[in-house]
């Protein structure tokens, strides 16, 4: 393996794990910080990444257009979701409840879109840092757009009102409702933030990957294995594992493409029974 | 009304009563021959494949409180065994039996000891993941299995829908056998006390560990047994046919809206499989996403006002009964 | 009356931890429920700020029913409670859980800094730290931090849950001594107290909860002179 080539794939794992390392942080905020088990996570990434495609090439809708209306919408559905059917804390209710609507979910897709994989082929323009080692624009360009989205976040969590309330409620729920503070509502708008990072991940990803409804699945276990190694709810952390996992698979996907994806869930299998006694409870944001 | 026919003794003699008559009137059935009998058994031998997962699931998940979502994985192992042993190396087909329980009892045992190790929903993490390595090394050990085009059975190996029918009538009247011994033998009520309360049971000096693998290889090796018969019946057997979550979540919704943990649970809960089936017949592949949607809704609704199931809420309404008219 | 409370029955799972319990609070006073440990006092508390379900009877504040009312809304309407154990958000500065404090205020310019600079004036060993996270604080100035946070809201009447816990007695009356002088600027406070010697030197009326009814009620001096109090909660 050349310099070059190393270089080539190290920088594409890092971009494209940035994104991956953006749809996990929303899964180790539903878990570190809101207690939320949601086994339905991976499917709305799909929802996102079709309806984008959709929206892009069936119905000609402007991409701004997407982008304003994509993430409002994933918001109001978070909220709506946290405050109307995931009240109850026990795990297998919530784990139920959000596996009945991953398949509702699965079930629109079916319906509305066809199972059938859509890519937007787009052809990617290169950027060649050097002769041999190059770039890809668009994952570039999404791997700035997920950084700056992820610290946009922390900033809003760290310095707004809202974000403090946000973090405070997280922390003492009860004792926030002391203060006047209505704590479901809190929850149920961090909840739509949280759906908010899927669809922007969504938007990014459809324009590099294809989507396949059977992708779901595959995204949701990346997601774990990512908030697992990063300490759930620990958000950069998550876009840094992303990273790292993304770069592991740039590498897998080189060396033994078909087992790439065999060797990533038995290294999430390991990195689970390892790791997850270390990560559980973890509740900083 | 009287209130002696709704006492609970009394419906306990009905229920078996009627179980008694559900078994019969399915094993004479095809002994009136018609187009849309043959079609009803289709639709039984279904319903009766999902009965008898969803009761295997049971003694772990429900037994055992071992919430596992990756059951097909033994499923898979077991059609494979099947499938591979006679078909690739003319193995006699209870040997593929006895290797594909040899394998998932390996892997029950693998899985329950993480369980040990693991809360709740890492373990559920972990069972999907095992699922999906085992469905990827199906697809991708194609000297094995022939990958994605699956493994073809030769007339010989299979077994005609009629001898299926009576095939999977006798192995769901077996694991409600196995169900009930297990309930109520010392691994059942073991199960039961750790499930319960896992503190209180360790404090009386109980081990949980080597009663949770013991549910757990059971539910395993009937679950393999299940997918060998399965692959006997299919003919052919393809990764995403064996290894596919959507056979994980039917074994766990079955049981779980039926009522997780109870010996009736499972049968209770195959009117689902039986509505599924109707409606994917009724409405066809393009409405596929029809019945996803309605599995979903019933998942959600059963979860958020039936946690335990249709069995508890029955349950708890005739001790409320017999409390007030005790 | 600010807040009268009647035949109040509160059950915690299936257990009765307040049996049919009367008490009245008084505009401009310090009232203070004393009593053992378990015997109810922290539920009678939590249940008047809205984080306990009400089994019987009625609460009122300022004429308003307020028993199961949601914790927020209560809160909303003029009651600030500091709860047992502090819960303060450890992770956040002494000012960031002042702001937190001051939420219902946040409508109003400049009431937020106002009512700041009131917590600080109280307490003067806040304002120099205000930037420090507030689990670096040593237990008397987080008691501080807690009740200024309770402060921030503006409130008519602030409840006070077992402030004396883990405290040096020095902290202690350092505490209360702040607790006697809101009161002087007007403001009604309800107490529960383990300390009951203490509770009672500031307050003007007292209750003695006994395993969840109230046993013995009264001024704060006679419940002092109380030969029963005496023996049982002073040690006399």
């Amino acid at each position: 393996m050349t310099f070059d080539v190393f270089a080539t794939l190290l920088l594409s794992g890092i971009f494209t794990g940035a994104l991956y390392g953006l749809f996990a942080s929303g899964l180790t905020f539903q878990l570190g910080s809101l207690s939320i088990a949601n086994f339905g996570y991976g499917s709305w990434l799909i929802l996102a990444m079709y309806t984008t495609y959709f929206a892009l090439q069936v119905w000609g809708v402007p991409l701004v257009a997407v982008i304003v209306v994509l993430p409002l919408a994933y918001f109001a559905a978070g909220y709506l979701i946290r405050n109307i059917l995931l009240r109850q804390e026990t795990l297998a209710v919530q784990i139920l409840t959000t596996l009945g609507i991953a398949m509702i979910v699965d079930g629109v897709i079916i319906m509305a879109y066809s199972p059938a994989p859509r890519t937007l082929g787009i052809v990617e323009p290169l950027f060649y840092i050097t002769p041999g080692i190059h770039v890809g624009q668009l994952r570039f360009l999404a791997f700035v757009v997920a950084a700056v989205a992820l610290i946009a976040f922390q900033v809003f969590l760290r310095r707004s009102y809202l974000g403090k309330m946000i973090r405070a409620v997280v922390e003492e729920r009860e004792t926030a409702q002391l203060m006047g503070i209505n704590s479901d509502r809190v929850l149920g708008i961090a909840f739509g933030l949280s759906f908010v990072l899927i669809a922007i991940a969504a938007m990014l990803m459809i324009h590099l990957f294809p989507v396949t409804t059977s992708a779901g699945a595959v995204y949701q276990l990346m997601s774990f294995l990512i908030a697992t190694i990063a300490g759930l709810g620990n958000m950069r952390g998550a876009f840094l594992a992303g990273i790292a996992i993304g770069v592991l698979n740039a590498f897998l996907l080189y060396f033994a493409a078909s087992y790439a994806t065999v060797v990533l869930f038995t290294v999430f299998v390991v990195v689970l029974v390892l790791f997850s006694n270390r990560t559980a409870g973890i509740k900083h944001i | 009304m009287s209130f002696r026919f709704l006492s609970p003794a009394a419906l306990r003699t009905t229920g078996y009563a009627g179980v008694a008559a559900l078994v019969a009137a399915v094993a004479i059935l095809p002994f009136f021959p018609s187009p849309s009998v043959t079609y009803a058994m289709g639709l039984i031998l279904q319903i009766m494949l999902f009965v008898y997962l969803a009761q295997a699931w049971n003694i772990a998940g429900g037994f055992a409180g071992l919430f596992s979502l990756g059951h097909s994985a033994f499923f898979g192992l077991g059609a494979y065994s099947y499938a591979i042993g006679v078909a690739k190396y003319g193995l006699d087909p209870t040997i593929c039996f006895l290797i594909g329980s040899v394998l998932a009892a390996g892997l029950g045992v693998v899985t329950a000891v993480i369980s040990t190790r693991l809360s709740g929903m890492f373990f559920a993490m972990v069972t999907l993941g095992l699922n999906e390595i085992l469905l990827n090394l199906a697809s991708q050990l194609t000297w094995l299995t022939n990958g994605d085009a699956g493994t073809y059975l030769r007339k010989q190996f299979t077994v005609s829908a009629g001898t299926a029918y009576y095939l999977f009538l006798a192995l769901c009247i077996a694991i409600f056998v196995l169900a009930a011994l297990v309930r109520h033998s010392k691994l059942g009520t073991m199960c039961v006390a750790v499930k319960e309360n896992e503190a209180f049971a360790r404090a009386l000096g109980v081990n949980p560990a080597p009663w949770k693998i013991a549910a757990v290889v059971i539910s395993a090796i009937a679950t393999a047994i299940g997918g060998g018969f399965f692959a006997m019946y299919q003919g052919i057997v393809m990764p995403t046919m064996v290894f596919t979550f959507s056979i994980s979540i039917k074994m766990l919704i079955v049981t779980m809206i039926g009522g997780v943990g109870t010996l009736w649970g499972p049968l209770v809960g195959a009117f689902l499989v039986l509505f599924d089936e109707l409606v994917r017949a009724s409405l066809g592949a393009t409405f596929g996403g029809v019945s996803l949607i309605a599995y979903g809704a019933i998942l959600v609704f059963s979860a958020l006002f039936l946690p335990k199931g249709i069995m508890e809420a029955v349950r708890r309404h005739l001790l409320d009964r017999s409390a007030r008219h005790g | 009356m600010l807040m009268s409370i009647r035949n109040l029955d509160v059950r915690l799972g299936r257990l009765d931890v307040i049996r049919d319990v009367n008490l009245d609070v008084e505009e401009g006073r310090i009232t203070v429920i004393v009593g053992a440990n378990g015997a109810g006092k922290s539920t009678l508390l939590r249940t008047v700020a809205g984080l306990n379900k009400v089994a019987r009877g009625s609460i009122l504040f300022k004429g308003k029913e307020i028993a199961n009312l949601p914790a927020h809304r209560i809160a909303a309407m003029g009651i600030s409670m500091v709860p047992e154990g502090r819960h303060l958000f450890r992770e956040m500065t002494v000012a960031e859980n002042l702001e937190m404090g001051g939420y219902l205020c946040r409508g109003k310019p400049g009431a937020m800094a106002a009512n700041m600079e009131r917590v600080f004036d109280l307490f003067p060993v806040l304002k120099e730290h205000r930037h420090r996270k507030a689990k670096t604080f040593s237990g008397g100035q987080q008691q501080m931090i807690t009740i200024g946070r309770g402060l921030m809201s503006d409130p008519q009447l602030l409840i006070v849950d077992e402030l004396s816990l883990g405290l040096a007695p020095k902290v202690i009356s350092e505490i209360l001594e702040k607790i006697v002088l809101l009161n002087r600027q007007g403001m009604s406070i309800y107490l529960v107290e383990q300390n009951v010697k203490q509770a009672l030197k500031i307050a003007h009326q007292g209750y003695v909860l006994d395993n969840g009814s109230i046993t013995i009620r009264g001024s704060a001096e006679n419940l002092l002179a109380d030969p029963e109090v005496q023996r049982t909660y002073l040690g006399l």
